[in-house]
């Protein structure tokens, strides 16, 4: 590693964990942690929600599927471009409004008792029970993800960069809690969003024109030029469903909670999915370049095409930046997860089963404490360097998707909807997606969040309809 | 070398479909605030 590139880097983390020592001594109590108070701007919400959502996969895994396969990639962009404007369309102020409603609830499994007015708990804890697994398989993604880029830029052993990596984000994590993981993200979303913007324009420069580029990937394989090359319509369909996968992520339906009003929410649709598109086309044409760049000599592993271009182009002082955007985009997500995992053991749990009258303050340190313990376990899971990080990510988005996303949608609109329905769905879908995902040829090559998706609403609709009506108060949310 | 560009189908699904959210978001900025 060269010095310039090594001290960008490390100037950047001391930045991230200096706000988050920052946030430690502003913190008083579980809404602050949790949530930031409620206090998020329309832009900080915008950016902390992408940058939380988009994690290494948007540097790594798009570009290089872009990389290895052409246009026939970019429907997973089309996709999670029109689920994450539906959901901020359509979700994103009813819940913000709701969750202020049901008894200012802070989290998903606290909304979703109280919205059914739950006094049974099991809504909690069954809820409570999805998102601990499925977020400790994403959290895991992200270590991984974290150390092969450690490995990969600074010629660190496997364990040692998973170490390193874990450690730093732990910490910033357990010191300012959402408000620190919010600002941060924001600061990264606009990292990550420079970054994507800036390496293809430079690849296309260095490379003389657009024209020269497409020229030179079709000498390479004609098929990359055309989206529909060895494309289904199952095939289409499956990339595209991702984009159901946004109505039901804690961590992002949590920046909608968060925003300080709901007159917010069209401005920050707008920087929300501003960002994201440009972001995507960035991967989309990072990759695309890629092929023609490393046309005489192609990467091994298609995963690294924006590190290698970054650190063929860029001065070393400024490829140490960009790399900190990959990690920064990988830090952002996990954190994220983490915080989520320990407001669901702080509130979920421990003040809800154990300890109901736990102070504010002893919340806290749950929650701190919680970070630690599910990093650990995280970090344990991804001691193992061939773990697959893309198979890991795609199973927690279908699980939280399909578990999730159609009780969000048919809670904030459906007065109807019941507790058991509500149950019985989100059971369903979690059920659904894992069986799937072990099942393999036929219908099963299907990704498995869309017929999770199906089934959960199905099963909730059914459900309610066989249920008894809800009480006047349970409605009441809707007046 | 031969001539190469991307086919039409593909610049039409790579530029209308996500553009698209950006202009509903903008039209949907003035909109949403009468709702207010």
């Amino acid at each position: 590693m060269d010095a310039p590139t090594f001290s960008a880097f490390i100037v950047y983390l001391v930045v991230m964990l200096s706000i988050g020592l920052f946030f430690y001594f502003r913190t008083t109590n579980l809404t602050d942690y949790i949530l930031g108070g409620r206090r998020l701007s329309p832009s900080v919400a915008a950016l902390s929600a992408g940058a939380s959502d988009m994690s290494g996969w948007l540097l790594l895994g798009l570009p290089g599927a872009l990389y290895a396969g052409g246009m026939s990639n970019i429907w997973i962009a089309i996709g999670l471009s029109i689920g994450a404007y539906l959901n901020w369309q359509f979700v994103a102020r009813r819940l913000r409004r709701f969750t202020e409603r049901a008894s200012d609830s802070i989290t998903l499994p606290d909304y979703l008792e109280n919205r059914f007015q739950d006094n049974t708990r099991i809504l909690r804890v069954i809820s409570a029970i999805v998102i601990l697994v499925f977020f400790t398989i994403y959290v895991t993604s992200g270590l991984v993800s974290g150390a092969i880029l450690f490995e990969e830029t600074f010629g660190m052993n496997y364990q040692l960069a998973l170490w390193v990596g874990a450690t730093v984000i732990v910490a910033y994590t357990f010191l300012g809690g959402f408000l620190a993981v919010s600002l941060t993200d924001f600061l990264q979303g606009t990292l990550m969003f420079l970054a994507l913007l800036a390496v293809p324009v430079l690849v296309i420069n260095v490379l003389g024109s657009w024209d020269a580029v497409v020229a030179e990937v079709g000498e390479i394989d004609k098929t990359h030029l055309n989206a529909f090359s060895g494309m289904g319509f199952f095939s289409i369909i499956s990339l595209m469903a991702w984009g159901l996968g946004y109505f039901g992520q804690p961590h992002i339906l949590a920046r909608f909670m968060a925003i300080r009003s709901t007159k917010d929410v069209p401005k920050a649709r707008l920087v929300g999915m501003t960002w994201m598109v440009l972001a995507l086309f960035g991967a989309i044409f990072t990759g695309f370049a890629g092929i023609a760049y490393f046309a005489n000599s192609p990467l091994d592993n298609s995963e690294t095409v924006f590190i290698a271009l970054t650190q063929a182009i860029f001065n070393p002082w400024l490829a140490g930046i960009l790399l900190a955007a990959i990690l920064s985009a990988i830090m952002s997500t996990v954190d994220s997860q983490l915080l989520v995992c320990s407001s669901a053991i702080a509130e979920d749990f421990y003040k809800q089963i154990l300890r109901k009258d736990a102070k504010p303050g002893e919340l806290v340190w749950i929650g701190r404490i919680s970070v630690v313990v599910l990093a650990l376990i995280a970090t344990g899971m991804a001691s193992n360097p061939d773990s697959k990080v893309l198979d890991l990510v795609a199973y927690a988005w279908g699980g939280f998707g399909a578990a999730f996303g159609p009780i969000v949608i048919l809670s904030l609109f459906w007065k109807r909807m019941t507790r058991n329905g509500a149950l019985v769905g989100m059971i369903v879908g979690a059920t659904t997606v894992i069986i799937w995902k072990n099942l393999s040829g036929g219908m099963f090559e299907l990704y498995e969040i869309l017929p999770g998706f199906i089934l959960c609403s199905i099963a909730a609709i059914l459900v309610s309809l066989l249920d008894k009506t809800p009480s006047r108060e349970v409605k009441k949310i809707f007046a | 070398m031969e001539e190469a560009s991307l086919t039409l189908a593909t610049w039409c699904w790579l530029l209308i479909p996500m553009p698209l959210v950006i202009i509903l978001s903008i039209i949907t900025l003035f909109t949403d605030k009468e709702d207010n």
